[in-house]
């Protein structure tokens, strides 16, 4: 094992896997910034490049590439109120109202330095328990993934803050709307009025650029003022803030790094779900819930934290059992085998100072991100002091090419406008956004399990509770219903007793 | 502007009807209790529900006195219909004229009209629109390789 | 400000007129796309990464990969068919085309299109779980007969690749599709995945998607529905060891759209031939467990034909 480790240490120091870290994370730095541009599409436009590379300079550029991509979503979701990845949406609300009090260095420090940690928590839990947590996750079948789903919709409405009715409604369009496309049962098609566009159903990152960008874009277009006067921030240089942060809230980012590892490591359910959950968790158990949606770092830290675990959790199936936890492993293990590196039980075998190698890669790729949190912090600098007029028509066409880019088709621009109308109408009625955008990117996990399971049990419903673990995590949502639904008749009543 | 609960609640709760009603038509399979109207047909219902529920509590708590729609003054009214207008038709050339014209032309005109009409500095959005729209095509088109359209250009760039 | 803008015209202009003595260049002059109509790091999406790979050697210009998956790959087979036909726009394919007619998804085959060429074989196999009481074929066969509209099979949405591999084999056994629950999943790995949760009792995907799931000692393979037996996987006996006569096997294959320009084609049909035989393509395709098989534009028509007539057979009697 140590003579693994050391050749390990001379693969990953070679001049030549050091020189793609960098390159790559720039790149992921530069894609993930851009709304519309995901993680996994800088990793996909890797792949020819590394072809050139060595196996596991090849394999660094995909880790680098993805951890920073993840990391720099969240620069436009603070500047801008544009999630570059639907992970930033978790926290997106609190990291923009931080913007606004002249707290941008703070921000985006601090989901770097917290991205770092979660990255590097994520990675340690991937060297010591790989082989545990790949069993762990391959007892997972629909059943257990259909309740799952339920927990993070939960969250939606957990994370929507106090009109639970409104959250409750927000979810429901969430929902139906991705229902629209090819049902996952018959193929047949759903909602699609005859459009072949719609068949694949509505793609998130229009969705999300729609409902988020463009209500943004129009309200800096409709203002009078034309600079942005953000004022002073508290006193004190971003890195102590950050310290501060990392002292008050090392549980919430530490809690963050181990559920996002192991729902990183669930196959299907990626950094998204991971940033949502962790968000909503840390915010059922906060000490401050008044100081939550008004700037405040502590989701930024549970999200931030979370989401880059999560990347090194998808790794865990994937090494183990070629198994992708999300489409960017889905990718990488495809990298492997064209590298001829197997991966499969016997790889920790076979490859011992592979394995290793990729380790040291994690661990690289993520220190990565504090320098490049540092450029972050100059870039949102300068974009702060660009004058809002400027600004506006430069989104809109920024908007218009990721949605666009995504399916590399005119129904990504159609399908953002199309929603960002339903925001705007959203926004006016005082709908929160946050349980729609869960509702689209899950919607189809919960349905198309759901279905599954119901055709495997032939429509019994107590066979959801015949399985462990599909049983506890049943038990878990109905938990916190009951408690949500208490809580808010409880609430009614004492409203209703001093009159 | 303010929509009211008791609107926005009748909306979804027609919305939630409608649902319901198209998912009937869906085909069912031989064989299965459970077809592709299940999911739809539980959301529908779920927004008939909670859209009645906020209908019935913004007519208790309002007790008569409501505005289904709340407008702002004029002047920010006037300024957000022309922003909503400068989008929408923005869009809609990219998505009707992308493929003919190519998206480099289209992105100019955008970006100066938008420009002009916010920044009104003509040679300063001028060089800004020439400026943003190469960066923008270097970025997409040349640099991440995203097949944007280029119409009458394609082959001239 | 006027001075600029002349300048800035006369510049334009031009740049105008010399590219477009350049545009009477020679195919091609300008990158190209290959539409994929699956997800990227999917089986087809990694065929076509690096096929483009070698595509570019052989062209001399970028060829970029655009994924528009979805919609079990009409929208992208689609897209690919109704491109503009000048060359530049090309797809790599999967079986799926001949699935959409048949079941009266889409009126599409592959006559919308112009075949370039086959690059490969994937094919599908039986495989239940490592704890699983069947060993063989024919005692899975024997539990079916046994106890029907029991036993679970999974690969693939109803109607998609693996399924209708399934359905072949029912046929070929003298059995109704109707005695196995079919339980949907979104594609074979997460078919071998609900099989190795102890869910379904068996999957009709390929070994290759169970390839480390089988060296983990979570799933056994029965069969290969392979007419010889895989490389990679030596010790998995065939179907017609077994006394089935039943094969089944996805392909993939560049194709692009109908009455594309024939100067392109030719350059095209060269360049692809060299790259799909290329030694760094045909290693990477068995790398992953891919089986090589080249048929160039009118053998691959044919075999595309062919393929939709035993799909169209295959549907038929299923609705009957």
């Amino acid at each position: 094992m140590f003579s693994d480790l050391m050749s390990a240490v001379a693969l990953v120091g070679s001049p030549e896997t050091l020189f793609t870290i960098i390159v790559a994370s720039f790149f992921g730095f530069v894609v993930g910034a851009l709304p519309g541009l995901t993680a996994t599409m800088a990793v996909a436009l890797l792949i020819p490049i590394t072809f050139l590379l060595s196996p596991i300079a090849a394999i660094a550029s995909i880790v680098s590439a993805a951890a920073m991509s993840i990391f720099a979503g969240d620069i436009p979701a603070a500047l801008l109120r544009i999630p570059g990845t639907p992970a930033s949406a978790a926290y997106m609300d609190d990291a923009n109202a931080l913007v606004q009090k002249g707290e941008a260095g703070y921000v985006i420090g601090a989901s770097a330095v917290f991205g770092t940690i979660g990255g590097i928590i994520g990675t340690v839990i991937l060297i010591a328990a790989s082989p545990l947590l790949a069993d762990f996750a391959l007892t997972f079948s629909s059943f257990e993934f259909f309740w799952l789903g339920c927990l993070g919709l939960s969250c939606a409405v957990l994370v929507a803050g106090d009109d639970l009715l409104k959250g409750m409604a927000s979810l429901m369009i969430g929902l139906l709307i991705a229902s629209v496309g090819m049902d996952y049962t018959t193929g047949f098609p759903r909602f699609t009025f005859g459009s072949w566009a719609l068949l694949e159903g509505i793609s998130f990152i229009p969705a999300l650029i729609g409902m988020f960008a463009l209500p943004e874009i129009l309200r800096l277009l409709s203002q009078r003022a034309a600079v942005r006067k953000l004022p002073e921030g508290a006193p004190g240089s971003a890195l102590s803030k950050i310290g501060q942060a990392g002292r008050r809230y090392w549980w919430p980012s530490l809690r963050g790094s181990v559920m996002g590892t192991a729902i990183g490591a669930l196959p299907g359910a990626g950094a998204d779900i991971a940033a949502w959950i962790s968000v909503a968790v840390t915010r059922r158990a906060t000490r401050e819930p008044e100081k939550w949606g008004k700037g405040h770092i502590e989701p930024i830290v549970a999200g931030g934290s979370a989401n880059n675990a999560a990347l090194a959790g998808a790794w865990i199936p994937a090494l183990v059992f070629a198994i992708p936890g999300d489409t960017i492993t889905a990718i990488a293990i495809g990298v492997l085998y064209l590298k001829g590196v197997n991966p499969g039980p016997m790889i920790f075998i076979e490859n011992g100072s592979m394995v290793y190698a990729v380790f040291l890669v994690f661990l690289l790729a993520n220190l990565m991100l504090i320098p490049f949190g540092w450029l972050g912090i100059r870039i949102a600098r300068l974009v702060l002091q660009v004058p809002t007029t400027v600004i506006a028509p430069a989104l809109l066409i920024l908007a218009c090419l990721g949605a666009f880019a995504i399916n590399s088709d005119m129904s990504g621009l159609l399908i953002m406008l199309a929603l960002g109308g339903l925001a705007a109408i959203m926004n006016a009625s005082g709908l929160p956004l946050a349980p729609t955008v869960l509702g689209i990117v899950m919607g189809k996990i919960v349905e198309q399990n759901l279905m599954q399971s119901l055709i495997s049990t032939q429509g019994d419903l107590l066979a959801f509770f015949d399985r462990p673990g599909s049983a506890l995590l049943g038990v878990m949502t109905f938990a916190i219903w009951g408690f949500v639904l208490l809580r808010s008749l409880f609430a009614l009543a004492r409203r209703r007793s001093p009159r | 502007m303010q929509i009211h609960d008791t609107v926005i609640g009748t909306l979804l709760a027609l919305l939630g009807i409608a649902v319901v009603w198209h998912v009937s038509s869906f085909p069912s399979v031989a064989g299965q209790i459970y077809g592709p109207d299940l999911f739809p047909r539980l959301t529908g219902i779920g927004l008939l529900i909670f859209g009645g529920m906020l209908v019935l509590r913004g007519l208790r708590t309002a007790q008569g006195r409501w505005k289904g729609l709340a407008m702002p003054d004029a002047g920010t009214l006037r300024l957000g219909a022309l922003a909503a207008l400068y989008i929408l038709v923005a869009v809609l050339a990219l998505v009707l004229f992308g493929e003919t014209l190519g998206f480099q032309i289209l992105v100019f005109i955008i970006l100066l009209v938008g420009l002009i009409a916010s920044f009104r500095r003509p040679v300063a959005s001028l060089t800004l629109a020439v400026v943003l729209t190469v960066a923008f095509d270097m970025i997409f088109r040349v640099l991440l390789r995203v097949p944007v359209p280029s119409g009458v250009l394609t082959g001239v760039l | 400000m006027f001075s600029i803008t002349r300048s800035a015209a006369a510049a334009l202009i031009a740049g105008l007129t010399m590219s477009a003595g350049a545009a009477l260049a020679e195919y091609p002059d300008r990158p190209i796309q290959m539409i994929v109509p699956y997800p990227a790091g999917g089986g087809t999406d990694i065929v076509a990464r690096t096929l483009a790979a070698e595509l570019e050697k052989e062209l001399g210009q970028p060829v970029s990969v655009v994924n528009r998956d979805g919609g079990g790959g009409i929208p992208g087979q689609t897209a690919i068919a109704r491109a503009r036909p000048d060359g530049y726009t090309i797809g790599l394919i999967a079986s799926d085309i001949s699935l959409y007619a048949p079941q009266g998804l889409a009126p599409l085959t592959y006559i919308d299109m112009t075949a370039i060429g086959q690059t490969n074989e994937l094919p599908g196999s039986v495989t239940v779980s490592a704890d699983s009481p069947y060993t063989s074929m024919e005692e899975l066969v024997a539990a079916i007969k046994a106890n029907p509209r029991t036993i679970k099979g999974t690969g693939a949405a109803p109607g998609a690749s693996w399924h209708a591999g399934f359905l072949g084999l029912m046929f070929a056994l003298g059995l109704s599709p109707e005695d196995v629950i079919w339980v949907p999943s979104q594609g074979g790995t997460k078919g071998h995945l609900d099989v190795a949760a102890g869910n379904s009792d068996f999957s009709t995907a390929s070994l290759v998607e169970a390839r480390a799931l089988i060296e983990g000692d979570k799933l056994r393979p029965l069969a290969t529905m392979a007419a010889e037996r895989v490389d990679i996987f030596s010790e998995v006996p065939t179907l017609k060891e077994q006394g089935i006569d039943y094969t089944y096997g996805l392909w993939h294959g560049v194709t692009g759209p109908k009455d594309i320009d024939p100067e392109a084609l030719e350059v095209l049909n060269r360049a692809v031939e060299a790259a799909a035989n290329s030694e760094s393509f045909i290693k990477a395709l068995e790398e992953r467990g891919f089986k090589h098989q080249w048929r160039p534009g009118a053998e691959f028509e044919d075999f595309m034909q062919e393929d939709l007539g035993r799909m169209q057979a295959i549907f038929s009697r299923l609705s009957q």
